[in-house]
């Protein structure tokens, strides 16, 4: 029996206001996003057709296409929540059932991911997995979720993935007990490193960096002289100026997020942070692209890779 | 005259205009060296976020206040001015309050209000 799966998005809006949190699920969570972990997840399970789309997008997906070419059932997954799910027995409990759609709940409700059938699909395309009034079967999980409501709960999820809580694996080597640095990622010989952490690939941290209290820097980060990251996560393509004590925070590029005090600033009018850009090495840089002074340190910055030693547990 | 340990409160300057805050800060200068210990209230609340150039400012009233002994704080009306002065680690070096009366009944100032005026300054 065929099976395909499809893997909807809740958009990737960063400008949406500070109310709106449909982006966290293309966070990256020490090191992959919560998608690309549905898609990897979905691929050990030997699905044939694997499909990512935006939920605004129009038209949703080729599904009714797929179903022609011999796609007898459809798992669908709302990326919005984080849940190890074992797809095996979801699958094996919709075949012993008979169920025409079967809908994935947790104690707090349902989760975003039903299992629909051939039947099913073409009355009424994926609609019958999105519509919660349907009549369908249930299927109870009592595992790991992380909902991804809100900033605090990705960072709850990091926090857990961090200490093993669930069974995310952080990318990159382990540098000591965990402690995940990705081989590309550079760190000052002065930058004291307590875990459990991660530091993602392309990261560079600069000397006298304090990195403590399950913080994660994920890809493409700049932390300049001296700043300290207690319990925060620094997400992709983020500068972070010297000397500053980022603590309980989400840092998106120039917006950060403090968790205990439940508000958002704009670090870039204050001069603390910077969106990076990420350049191929190979491109050759007009007038422009020189005007990029983090591209432009790391094109003529010359030291080799440095290894972390002072790691403390 | 040197006044001892006296309160005051000054609005921060919310413009960026550079004569402006040279001013406010000529004040300063004259307030640190005319009083011994002062305690220099500063009243940022109309300043949503702050800009690198008060960061500066706020940071000169420190030091020159800190030359009389004294000590500044800061009455950050919006909470982002004060994750922005958190995360600048301004707080180790300046009390943060959200309303004046919160610092004028705070532990530090409390003990000059019996002997000393407290001089509220419209800048």
């Amino acid at each position: 029996m065929q099976l395909g799966a499809l893997v909807v998005t809740q958009g990737t809006n960063h400008q949406s206001g500070e109310a709106a949190h449909s982006w966290i699920s293309t966070w990256p969570v020490v090191g992959k996003t919560v998608v690309e972990r549905w898609i990897d997840r979905v691929r050990e399970l030997g699905v044939g057709v694997v499909s990512v789309v935006d939920r605004n997008a129009e038209p949703p997906v080729r599904i009714m296409d797929w179903v022609k070419e011999g796609v007898e059932q459809i798992l669908l997954i709302l990326s919005g929540a984080y849940a190890e799910i074992d797809l095996a027995d979801l699958i094996h409990f919709h075949h012993e059932g008979r169920n025409r759609i079967t809908r994935v709940f947790d104690k707090k409700g349902p989760l975003g991911i039903s299992l629909l059938n051939r039947g099913a699909i073409l009355k009424g395309g994926v609609r019958p997995g999105l519509d919660e009034a349907l009549k369908s079967s249930r299927y109870d999980f009592l595992g790991y979720v992380s909902r991804l409501s809100s900033a605090m709960a990705y960072r709850q999820l990091v926090q857990d993935a961090l200490e093993g809580r669930c069974g995310i694996q952080p990318a990159g080597y382990q540098a000591d007990d965990k402690i995940w640095i990705d081989a590309s990622a550079r760190v000052d010989v002065s930058a004291k490193i307590q875990g459990p952490c991660y530091i993602g690939a392309n990261t560079r941290i600069h000397a006298g960096v304090v990195i403590t209290g399950y913080s994660s820097i994920e890809g493409n980060c700049e932390i300049d002289m001296g700043t300290t990251l207690d319990h925060a996560c620094v997400l992709p393509n983020t500068y972070l100026a010297p000397g500053l004590l980022v603590r309980n925070s989400v840092v998106d590029g120039t917006r950060l997020e403090q968790l205990e005090k439940g508000v958002t600033v704009d670090l870039g009018r204050a001069a603390l942070a910077a969106r990076r850009y990420a350049v191929a090495p190979s491109v050759s840089h007009g007038a422009t692209d020189r005007a990029n002074a983090f591209h432009r340190d790391e094109e003529l910055d010359l030291q080799p890779p440095m290894v972390p030693r002072d790691i403390t547990r | 005259m040197t006044s001892k340990g006296a309160v005051v409160i000054k609005k921060f300057p919310q413009s960026r205009n550079f004569a402006r805050r040279k001013a406010f800060l000529t004040e300063i200068r004259n307030l640190a060296r005319s009083t011994y210990r002062p305690q220099l209230v500063l009243d940022i609340s109309e300043s949503v976020e702050l800009d690198p150039d008060a960061i500066e400012l706020l940071l000169e009233c420190v030091e020159q206040t800190e030359r009389a002994d004294g000590r500044v704080s800061v009455i950050a009306g919006s909470p982002q001015a004060a994750v922005i002065l958190e995360l600048t680690r301004l707080t180790s070096v300046l009390d943060l309050y959200s309303s004046v009366s919160e610092a004028v009944n705070s532990g530090t100032l409390h003990r000059y209000k019996a002997q000393d005026v407290v001089q509220p300054l419209a800048v």
